[in-house]
């Protein structure tokens, strides 16, 4: 059913990502009435940028405290499970096959992705779950540059990827086509406290609930209102990643570990014998849509993505470039659930675990929708207080090491000075986190983002300055 | 927010904002309702930029109001009402 805002409906979600969509798909099944604000055409900035890995331990990172690493585990198991009566569900109400590919291959190069590769296989085998050791030489597709071959590779079968955007189109399909669903294609500007959403064409609509699924544009909605106390600051991981015709198309998932900012590069299949190549992940305390990719982020992505993983990609034809914002708030955790307004609920800050999550967090709305207020029966309520991380040594050690990476592009240091540029960019952002340069512009990020993937930002200040 | 600028105080507010955007983009022609993106500004030019007027007029500007500025033109309107 399409448009006739004003319709009236139990609940209006507004997002078109994967997280809207996936909310709006299970609360018809309850029965409920949903009025679905998805701006005008767009399949959600997020979703339609993302690699839609289903990956569960081949996230996890060596620096992460147990707890934080046990509960995303824990979590991305719960979310990945779910797929495999999600997908044939939405697939049947759309009439469009996704494929799932089934298995993630992690290769690594140097100590710090052995660190993490490590962390891997510890996390799986304390899960009992399947993590193979393998030869590089016997991941499919790898073919990195001379010089750049993996020391070592690991296969997850029970991890998957797919196709992201024809997913994307496939739910579209199904929810478009509930009776129960209208769809309202005009864009958010704000929400209310009563369960009102007003859009840039003027439309007012009116629900008993209003479910924010907007990603990073949430805190705007609720800005707009005047509410935006609401909720924590959620800032944004901003992601290039490219859709590439090779003559030879990767045949499976593969992906280096998660390494400093970045989410691992990996390739993944999609459907019409296309590669999708990403992707950057560039802190952002104020994230912009229309800023399109720029060079240098292309020149990261796909000189790596050439060396490291498939060397035939240099003479693949680009046919799309996109850009993404993945939400994270500061305990990297998502938003779920009813906020201190009753009306208003979030399902955001998913940071990097969209698509995996998405199932989930469909669930734990419908809970949360179904419960009295005062009930939350999962770690991530959008009421919660959120921690700002320790930014302690070891994250400004590994901020300095991932900056002297991004530097050095893969060449070496003079004989003998392999460690100085990592300890000099150690000392500066240590004082730079200690307050004693004083630098102002730099002393306002970190008070806004005290996280160590700001770092980086901080870095980048200090070089304009001396300009 | 495009009108010329013709007061004298909003004409010397004006003055000083350019010469802090300038420091920060280089002494270079600037319309007085360019958008940073179209002078090439990113976000951490905007913080340079925030904390600059912040230090220039003496005042503190909230994140939420850093947000909206897109132009010389909301700088100066800003630091108009808020001086």
């Amino acid at each position: 059913m399409t448009a006739t805002p004003g319709d009236g409906g139990d609940v209006i979600v507004v997002g078109a990502g994967i997280v809207g969509a996936a909310i709006v798909w299970r609360l018809v099944q309850d029965d409920r009435r949903v009025q679905w604000v998805t701006g005008p055409g767009a399949l959600g900035s997020a979703s339609a940028a993302a690699g839609a890995m289903l990956a569960v331990y081949s996230e996890v990172s060596a620096h992460q405290d147990a707890a934080t690493r046990d509960l995303e585990v824990t979590t991305r198991a719960q979310g990945r499970a779910l797929w495999d009566r999600w997908l044939p569900a939405i697939a049947a109400a759309a009439g469009v096959e996704v494929e799932l590919t089934p298995g993630i291959h992690v290769v690594g190069s140097g100590p710090r992705d052995a660190v993490n590769l490590g962390a891997i296989r510890s996390a799986a085998a304390a899960d009992g779950a399947r993590c193979e050791q393998v030869a590089p030489r016997d991941v499919p597709g790898l073919k990195p540059d001379r010089g750049w071959e993996p020391s070592e590779a690991v296969f997850l079968p029970d991890e998957a990827s797919l196709d992201g955007g024809r997913l994307l189109e496939s739910i579209h399909v199904a929810n478009r086509s509930h009776p129960r669903v209208t769809v309202v294609a005009e864009r958010a500007v704000r929400a209310d406290a009563h369960g009102t959403v007003t859009t840039d064409a003027g439309s007012v609509l009116s629900a008993s609930v209003v479910v924010l699924a907007a990603g990073i544009d949430c805190g705007d909605l609720l800005l707009a209102s005047g509410l935006g106390d609401l909720m924590p600051s959620v800032f944004a991981g901003r992601g290039v990643s490219v859709l590439a015709r090779s003559s030879e198309p990767t045949p499976g998932c593969m992906r280096t570990p998660n390494r400093s900012f970045a989410c691992g590069l990996h390739l993944v299949p999609r459907a019409d014998g296309l590669t999708y190549l990403g992707a950057t992940n560039r802190f952002t305390t104020q994230p912009s849509h229309e800023v399109a990719p720029t060079v240098a982020e292309l020149d990261d992505l796909m000189s790596s993505g050439v060396r490291e993983l498939d060397a035939r990609l240099r003479r693949a034809e680009v046919v799309a470039m996109t850009v993404g914002h993945r939400p994270v708030v500061l305990d990297r955790l998502p938003l779920v659930g009813r906020t201190a307004e009753p009306a208003i609920f979030l399902a955001t800050a998913t940071w990097r675990n969209g698509f995996v999550l998405a199932p989930l967090i469909a669930e734990l709305i419908a809970e949360d929708l179904a419960d009295e207020p005062e009930v939350t029966k999962h770690p991530f309520a959008a009421t919660r207080t959120v921690v700002a991380p320790q930014l302690d040594g070891a994250a400004i050690l590994r901020a300095a090491e991932g900056i002297a990476d991004t530097l050095l592009g893969g060449a070496a240091l003079a004989a003998g000075r392999g460690g100085d540029l990592v300890a000099f960019l150690q000392s500066a952002l240590s004082a730079e986190v200690d307050g004693s340069d004083g630098d102002r512009a730099v002393a306002r990020l970190l008070e806004r983002a005290p996280m160590e993937e700001a770092l980086p930002l901080v870095f980048e200040l200090l070089t304009r300055r001396r300009r | 927010m495009s009108e010329p600028i013709t007061t004298p105080d909003a004409a010397e507010i004006e003055q000083r904002v350019r010469a802090v955007v300038a420091s920060i983009i280089g002494d270079r022609p600037v319309e007085h309702t360019s958008t940073w993106r179209e002078l090439g500004m990113d976000s951490l030019d905007l913080l340079s930029l925030v904390t600059s007027i912040e230090d220039e007029f003496e005042l503190r500007i909230p994140d939420q109001a850093a947000m909206r500025l897109r132009s010389i033109a909301d700088v100066v309107v800003l630091v108009s009402v808020s001086c």
